[in-house]
């Protein structure tokens, strides 16, 4: 790499830019030709935008989906067969939180 | 601190009472599904780890504390079940974003300039119609991805996690996690980058 990078060599490492987890030396070489370049600075932005566009554009109205309900009206449905709480997860083959408790 | 009905459901639902437990989660069901959703990209496939994921929920009550909001707590519930899903069914291995992916030039320049960032500074305009449009391009730009990408891309991008946690629970490097951030985040601003809203359908 020669000491002026081009748009593409940034493009390349624009991630590992934006986590910190470059060299010293090459986030200075990035940090100088973002700023010199309304393209990659364009296209920076954009990328820092990109989680908070997903985000709208998935977010629901209030009323949750026809699949929604049908899980929670499957899962009433199989707890009404087997009764207590504390026999549905033990019944269940693989429950897949054993012994990983989520953390609050 | 939950309130006085949530924890008055919470004690009916741990003592066995579906419908309090049904009236408990409720209120958060549109989000509990959204969220696995975007890591399973399919509706049926959503659909099936939600009920997974509830009935999980209602035998893990007891563990519940109340150190936090009900929902944050069994939005992770939801969150944890929707991965476990992932591993267990066929995995979509390569990602189909070659064409979305930034050009150049010769000289290593930008070959366009970009559009994504002006449009999307209007994104909180967009009318209802409009709205639904980009909602249909990015679960298309999502199904792109392939489902490691996906999986990276929703855990720190969107659910917020630092790298290490998405590291952890996917059980890859930091270095790996930082790869596929990399692919997904470029390949769906490519992707939505020629989005105009409104024009889509016109």
């Amino acid at each position: 790499m020669t000491l002026l990078l081009t748009c593409s060599q940034v493009t390349d490492r624009i991630t590992d830019y934006l986590e910190g987890a470059t060299s010293l030396s090459l986030r200075w070489r990035m940090r100088t030709h973002i700023l010199v370049c309304p393209g990659c600075r364009a296209f920076l932005r954009s990328l820092q935008r990109l989680p908070d566009l997903v985000t709208r554009a998935l977010s629901q109205g209030s009323e949750p989906p026809a699949e929604a309900r049908a899980a929670l009206n499957g899962a009433l449905a199989h707890l009404a067969r087997v009764g207590q709480p504390s026999d549905s997860v033990a019944n269940r083959e693989g429950n897949p939180l054993a012994g990983m408790p989520p953390s609050e | 601190m939950p309130s006085e009905t949530e924890s008055s459901l919470l004690e009916r639902a741990r003592a066995g009472d579906g419908e309090a437990f049904g009236r408990l989660v409720e209120p958060s069901l549109g989000m509990f599904y959204g969220g696995i959703l975007r890591i399973l990209g399919e509706p049926a496939d959503a659909q099936d780890a939600l009920q997974e994921a509830l009935l999980t929920l209602h035998g893990q009550l007891h563990r519940f504390e109340g150190k936090s909001k009900f929902s944050t707590w069994a939005y992770r519930v939801c969150v944890n079940e929707a991965l476990m899903f992932r591993r267990s069914r066929v995995r979509r291995r390569e990602d189909a974003l070659e064409d979305f992916l930034p050009r150049f030039q010769d000289d290593g320049h930008h070959k366009d300039m970009d559009t994504l960032l002006a449009w999307s500074q209007e994104a909180e305009a967009l009318d209802m119609a409009q709205h639904s449009q980009l909602r249909v391009k990015v679960q298309e730009g999502l199904a792109l991805l392939s489902d490691d990408q996906r999986a990276v891309f929703v855990l720190r991008d969107l659910e917020g996690w630092d790298t290490d946690e998405v590291g952890r629970h996917l059980g890859i490097s930091r270095d790996l996690v930082r790869q596929r951030l990399h692919r997904a985040r470029i390949g769906l601003r490519g992707y939505l980058k020629d989005f105009a809203p409104g024009k889509a359908t016109a």
